[in-house]
């Protein structure tokens, strides 16, 4: 039969274990209007995953019709401006979505973070935080509108104000979500930074710029890991199993 | 002396396989089609799938899309029940022309759209998403068109102005 000091010893064990190596972890992450739109140092000749912040965008009509991209290049205007990967003014966001879902494509893009795939997806995502008049969803997998597995969040604006490179004070446009990231040994870059796919949508809202843009890129993010209820009573009550299974063997010395 | 029965659909496959490598591509789509329907309807409902990604495959790269789309077309009119399964034979031999396919077939089959996306999307996952994502954003252009006419005379002209629309129904993947 097993003493009851091995028995508190392989407790306190397992559950040290299962409180600081699992697998998925929820992390909480935060961005701005800044992260979204402020203009990249992009470098043409590089791919996207040795860039900064690249960009890439299209003229949403045409892509529609025959899905030639504008700008192939990534965070290179080719629309006649000297700097950035688009228009400097003229058109804003009014609706953008994350990805998370991995792939190879959206590994191309340097996302190595995969949000976890339980059931329908939806699961993996909380959304904490967004700018007033802007309201936030995710959007489920569903073989119909997002096939395969995994969901993704999206943000749209209501009755809120527009997100462009000239809206004022870009960086008081925070977002904020916590998202269950399966992968973290794997999902992060050697700063520690998370990088971050996203795409949305832009409309002409001047007449200077194109009617209707398609905007994708990336943003590398920091990413807090918010310790879950379940993991911290682990932790807490394999912590008080050590203590009293070390304050036995003092009583017994 | 007598053809096996197997050999007449395998001579006329083998037809259609001519046709298809030698026709120009921007010629001729009828009459392939054609071909494609005499050959594909001896086949057994159970081997469509097989036989449909085998003609694509076989196809010139440059042609392949365009393959796709007819081989789609003729099993739709053969058998409709069988073109999920078909899209998904085709997205698994050349993922390449997933999205095509899957838009071509959602297009013909808009009743079997979950169906085909389904099959599609588990051997091409973001080219199906992508495609669909397309899918959607065209059909929505569409219809926003009459929207935005009226929304941007309430815009400002500044970014920052407050845009009335929501845009649920369409969302970017990292494709190119």
């Amino acid at each position: 039969m097993l003493k009851k000091t091995t028995i508190l010893r392989l407790a306190s064990t397992v559950l040290l274990a299962a409180a600081f190596n699992a697998s998925a972890a929820w992390y909480q992450v935060s961005f701005t209007g800044a992260d979204l739109w402020n203009a990249s140092a992009d470098n043409a000749g590089q791919s996207r995953t040795d860039q900064t912040a690249p960009r890439v965008y299209a003229n949403w009509p045409a892509e529609a019709v025959d899905s030639t991209w504008v700008n192939a290049t990534f965070g290179v205007n080719n629309n006649g401006a000297a700097v950035g990967f688009a228009p400097p003014q003229g058109f804003a966001f009014d609706a953008f979505n994350l990805w998370g879902k991995g792939g190879s494509e959206a590994q191309a893009w340097g996302e190595k973070y995969i949000a976890g795939n339980a059931g329908n997806g939806v699961s993996a995502w909380t959304l904490v935080q967004a700018p007033t008049g802007w309201t936030g969803n995710i959007v489920p997998s569903d073989p119909g509108f997002n096939p395969g597995p995994g969901a993704f969040p999206q943000w749209q604006i209501g009755t809120g104000t527009a997100i462009g490179p000239t809206t004022q004070n870009l960086a008081s446009y925070v977002f904020t979500y916590d998202v269950l990231i399966s992968n973290p040994l794997t999902a992060f870059n050697q700063d520690g930074s998370l990088r971050v796919f996203f795409g949305g949508f832009s409309d002409d809202q001047n007449g200077t710029g194109p009617d209707t843009m398609e905007v994708k890129g990336t943003m590398n993010l920091t990413a807090t890991p918010v310790p879950e209820v379940g993991t911290m009573a682990c932790g807490a009550i394999s912590l008080a199993l050590t203590g009293l299974f070390m304050l036995r063997r003092g009583s017994k010395k | 002396m007598l053809m096996k029965k197997t050999t007449i659909p395998m001579v006329g496959l083998s037809l259609a396989f001519s046709l298809l490598l030698v026709a120009p591509a921007s010629a001729e789509d009828s009459a392939r089609l054609v071909a494609l329907k005499k050959s594909l309807g001896n086949v057994p409902a159970l081997e469509l799938p097989a036989k449909a990604a085998k003609l694509v495959s076989a196809a010139k790269a440059k042609d392949r899309e365009a393959t796709a789309k007819l081989v789609i077309e003729a099993v739709s009119s053969l058998n409709a029940a069988a073109v999920p399964s078909v899209v998904g034979a085709i997205a698994s031999g050349s993922p390449s022309v997933a999205g095509a396919a899957v838009v071509e077939a959602v297009t013909l089959q808009p009743a079997q759209a979950s169906l085909i996306t389904a099959a599609a999307s588990s051997s091409a996952p973001v080219e199906t998403a992508a495609a669909m994502s397309d899918f959607h954003k065209t059909n929505v252009l569409a219809q926003a068109s009459v929207v935005t006419s009226s929304s941007l005379a309430s815009a400002s002209p500044a970014d920052g102005g407050n845009r009335p629309t929501p845009k649920s129904t369409r969302y970017a993947t990292p494709k190119n």
